[in-house]
């Protein structure tokens, strides 16, 4: 059986066209409502109270009273990671870098690498692997791939993984009350572990 | 009167949807401020313990995807020596690309494939692409800079993408990053390639990409062998088989707004009517598409909104091309030159469509999606024309258009953390097919964090092209306008494993065909009809390791149980490889250097030999800049596909002998 659809049709060229070219300025800020990339960056921003970094990192980012929030990539965390400009603590407050390639990042306190970018995630981990720089993602598999703070969804919760042989090598700290919330710790190099 | 009283009601509508987002968008920007900035205040543990709703458009992971998917990075690809988008997709698992006699390429998924009929679906991002008339795909056309990397769906997606996903998904996903950057590629018969990406960064009126490229090629000699099919016989005979590019991509994204303008031109080229090696053909493509997007998202609700209108023909000029007199008179001309075109630059071969999709979210383990998608196929007449005088001597087809008009839906239902089930369907309307339905059903157990098992059941459907309804070209080509959308079902039982270092799927398919669209040639005359039913079952295996950060493994396998035999209902299947395998790997060593090689194995089919393929690839790093070496077909195979396209033994040739490729990449 053959079923006409010409109000259907009609409908669609007629409503979906104009809508998309009247609506996309309206809509496009209408972006805000889901709550699983601002409580991403809102971990980010703790992440500042609870990381430690080595005297001559903190010492260069006391005397520039800041520090910088690198953000590699565009995704909605990202939207919210650059209004954390200006917020901070004690003697620092946070600012928004944006390197352009993985050669930028040595200036980096914290770094958010977008799981759009995992095809440079190599080279950006290689960047910065003998800085102290603290990296972030909410790639799949960030950790185990040798970032220091993964995200992830479990259930209903936004949860972290941690690696913190990757965050000790360069002589980050990560405090234990940010490791109590976490779901997942790396606390030993996979090579020892093999052993 | 009835129409005008829709158009108010329409219009209304527009006007009532977006006045009331208009009034939303001030509340909503304020809410969404306020919110943010109270989360900021929230001691550590409390955040932790904040309750979310995942958004419908959260990225999944591959262990709950109800699909079979494979994907590959570009640049990662490049290190095994697979640096065009052709080899790319041959090296995914159950997909073979081989040339078409008149040189292009094709894309069989399975062992599904059609000469004027692709069925597999090609996607720009979000946005089908491929030619009314033929179907055909723009394999060359996309700038190999541009892309970021490719996802296979294997199996039918017709519930999501409409027709022509029979067999299979291939979606091209461009680059969205910020690292600008330019090559330049050179071999043998002076085979020059150049391409460059280019990005704006985020600024306040948006964010703009653009990507193009650029190549020139003399051809390699490529050698047809003789061939008699018992009604004609074929002399063995040399071509130049030449590959050419102009194609340039453009992104912009404003927050959730996308808008996306592609054009190229490619030429290929090979032997056609009548088939003949002094019958050299010029083949050129050249196709526009221009798309419009935008994606809401709330915490329950998703909208996602778009437009997208796709210009795309061909041109074939041919040597020593018979004349079309009218039926039953063709006569041959030697030293003639003519072929078959669109008029009018082709301006009226379209497919324009427009769509919907909303996504809600009643409660936290039910999700809802519908959606409604129209699409207008159009194709000018196309004509026989004499290269001589320019004028037309024929016609294939008058001209011709059909729209077409979807709905669908999908209810995914999570009853616990552990289990998952789907429920979906496409109801499609054509002006000249009719009208039908085809289910999804997808049941997915997760073991735990990093394993699963799949059982997914899904219908393809695939409308028949203008070429197979309405050609015309006696005594050589006839269409059939009663032709119907075949159907293919597809149950894939899979299992995954995936951990940050380790990607492990396995799966069992069975696939039952209705109606499958196939060509025959009986007396010299191809016709097109719909076959008896049939099945075909299989196996694939695909694995991708990082053993360290230095180091990269792939490697897969696909088994289709009926590859390379003869069957009387499934005519196509002795022309399918009963085993594909492919091997690849990488390692960076001395800081600056990187090695890679792949091997890609094809089964004997029909009247071709096996095939192993084998590429190595140096790249040396230094500062900003990428040296690379690439040596194609080490083993220096001779490259010979069964002209499966026209369900012929004759075999094609499909690829140069061992050759070598520099290189040199920037980034800035």
């Amino acid at each position: 059986m053959r079923i006409k659809m010409p109000g259907i049709r009609h409908c669609i060229i007629h409503i979906v066209i104009p809508v998309i070219l009247l609506s996309f300025p309206v809509l496009s800020q209408a972006d805000g409502s889901d709550r699983v990339p601002k409580i991403k960056a809102a971990y980010v921003h703790q992440f500042s109270h609870f990381v430690s970094w080595p005297d001559e990192a903190a010492e260069t980012a006391r005397d520039r009273k800041h520090l910088i929030l690198c953000i590699f990539g565009d995704d909605r965390v990202t939207h919210y990671l650059e209004r954390l400009a200006g917020h901070g603590h004690g003697a620092f407050s946070i600012e928004i870098s944006h390197p352009a390639s993985p050669s930028q990042l040595r200036h980096c306190e914290l770094l958010y690498i977008t799981p759009s970018q995992e095809g440079e995630l190599q080279k950006v981990l290689v960047a910065v692997a003998d800085l102290p720089v603290l990296t972030i993602s909410d790639m799949p598999g960030f950790i185990d791939r040798g970032g220091m703070i993964g995200f992830v969804v479990r259930g209903d919760r936004v949860r972290l993984e941690i690696n913190l042989p990757a965050a000790q090598r360069v002589r980050l700290h990560i405090s234990a009350k940010l490791i109590e919330v976490s779901l997942r710790v790396i606390t030993v190099h996979a090579r020892e572990a093999a052993r | 009167m009835l129409t005008v009283t829709r158009q108010i009601i329409c219009t209304l509508l527009v006007f009532c949807f977006v006045s009331g987002f208009s009034q939303a968008r001030a509340n909503q920007k304020a809410r969404d401020l306020a919110d943010f900035e109270a989360l900021l205040t929230l001691p550590l543990e409390e955040l932790a313990a904040l309750k979310v709703t995942v958004s419908s458009l959260e990225p999944e992971s591959i262990v709950e995807t109800p699909a079979i998917i494979s994907r590959y990075e570009a640049r990662k690809m490049a290190s095994l020596g697979l640096r065009t988008l052709q080899d790319m997709l041959a090296f995914i698992p159950g997909i073979t690309v081989q040339d078409h006699l008149f040189g292009q390429p094709f894309v069989s998924m399975r062992g599904i494939y059609e000469g004027f009929n692709q069925k597999v679906l090609f996607l720009l991002d979000d946005t089908p692409y491929f030619m009314p008339s033929h179907s055909d795909v723009p394999i060359l056309g996309i700038p190999i800079e541009a892309i970021d990397h490719i996802e296979v769906i294997r199996g039918p997606g017709a519930v999501y993408y409409g027709t022509n996903a029979t067999a299979g998904v291939i979606k091209v996903v461009t680059r969205k990053d910020r690292e600008n950057s330019a090559v330049v590629r050179a071999g043998e018969n002076r085979y020059v390639n150049g391409g460059a990406y280019l990005d704006s960064g985020a600024r306040s009126w948006g964010r703009l990409n653009a990507a193009l490229e650029l190549q020139r090629d003399d051809g390699y000699r490529a050698t047809y062998p003789a061939f008699n099919d018992g009604n004609a016989s074929f002399a063995q005979g040399d071509i130049d088989k030449k590959r050419e590019t102009s194609s340039a991509l453009m992104n912009y994204r404003y927050k959730d707004f996308k808008a996306q303008a592609h054009v190229f031109e490619t030429l290929y080229t090979g032997i056609a009517e009548p088939r003949q090696v002094q019958n050299f053909n010029e083949l050129t493509y050249k196709g526009y598409l221009l798309g419009l997007r935008n994606d809401w998202k709330g915490e329950r609700t998703s909208l996602s909104l778009y437009t997208d209108y796709n210009n795309f023909y061909p041109r074939f000029e041919i040597d020593n091309f018979f004349s079309d007199n009218g039926p039953g008179s063709v006569v041959f001309n030697n030293g003639s030159r003519g072929g078959f075109r669109f008029p009018d630059n082709g301006r009226k071969n379209y497919r324009w469509r427009s769509g919907l999709a909303a996504g809600y979210r009643p409660r936290k383990p039910v999700r809802l999606l519908l959606g409604l998608e129209h699409e207008r196929r159009s194709s000018e007449d196309y004509e026989v024309f004499d290269g001589h005088s320019g004028g037309a001597t024929g016609s294939v087809y008058e001209s011709f258009n059909l729209s077409e008009s979807s709905l669908y839906g999908e209810v995914d239902f999570r009853p616990g953390a552990q289990w998952r089930f789907l429920l979906g369907g496409r109801y499609t309307d054509n002006s000249i097919t009719g009208s039908d339905a085809v289910p999804r059903l997808s049941a997915i157990y997760q073991v735990d964090d990093r394993q699963s098992l799949k059982l997914l059941y899904s219908v393809g459907f695939n409308a028949p092209s203008f070429t197979q309804l309405k050609a015309d070209i006696p005594p050589f080509v006839t269409g059939n306008t009663n032709l119907k959308p075949e159907k293919v079902a597809s149950l894939d039982l899979a299992y995954t494993y995936a951990r940050g270092d380790l990607l492990f799927v396995a799966n069992i398919w069975k696939m039952h065909a209705d109606d499958f669209i196939m060509n025959e040639v009986v007396n010299g005359i191809k016709s097109f009809f719909n076959a008896e039913t049939f099945s075909r079952e299989g196996v694939e295996l695909d694995l991708q390791y990082t053993p360290g950060p230095r180091t990269k493994l792939y490697s897969n396998l696909a088994y289709y149980r009926g590859g390379d035999t003869y069957s009387v209902r499934d005519t196509s299947r002795i022309f399918s490889p009963r085993w594909t395998f492919n091997l690849g790997a990488y390692r960076h060593f001395a800081r600056r250097s990187t090695a890679g090689f792949s091997l890609r194995h094809i089964g004997a089919r029909a009247s071709a030999k096996s095939l192993w393929l084998v590429n190595l690839d140096y790249q040396y790093r230094w500062e900003r800049l990428q040296l690379f070496a690439t040596v194609e077909n080490l083993l220096d195979e001779e490259i010979l596909h069964p002209n499966m396209a026209e369900l012929s033994e004759r075999l094609v040739p499909g690829g140069q002998e061992r050759n070598a490729k520099v290189g040199a990449r920037y980034l800035f």
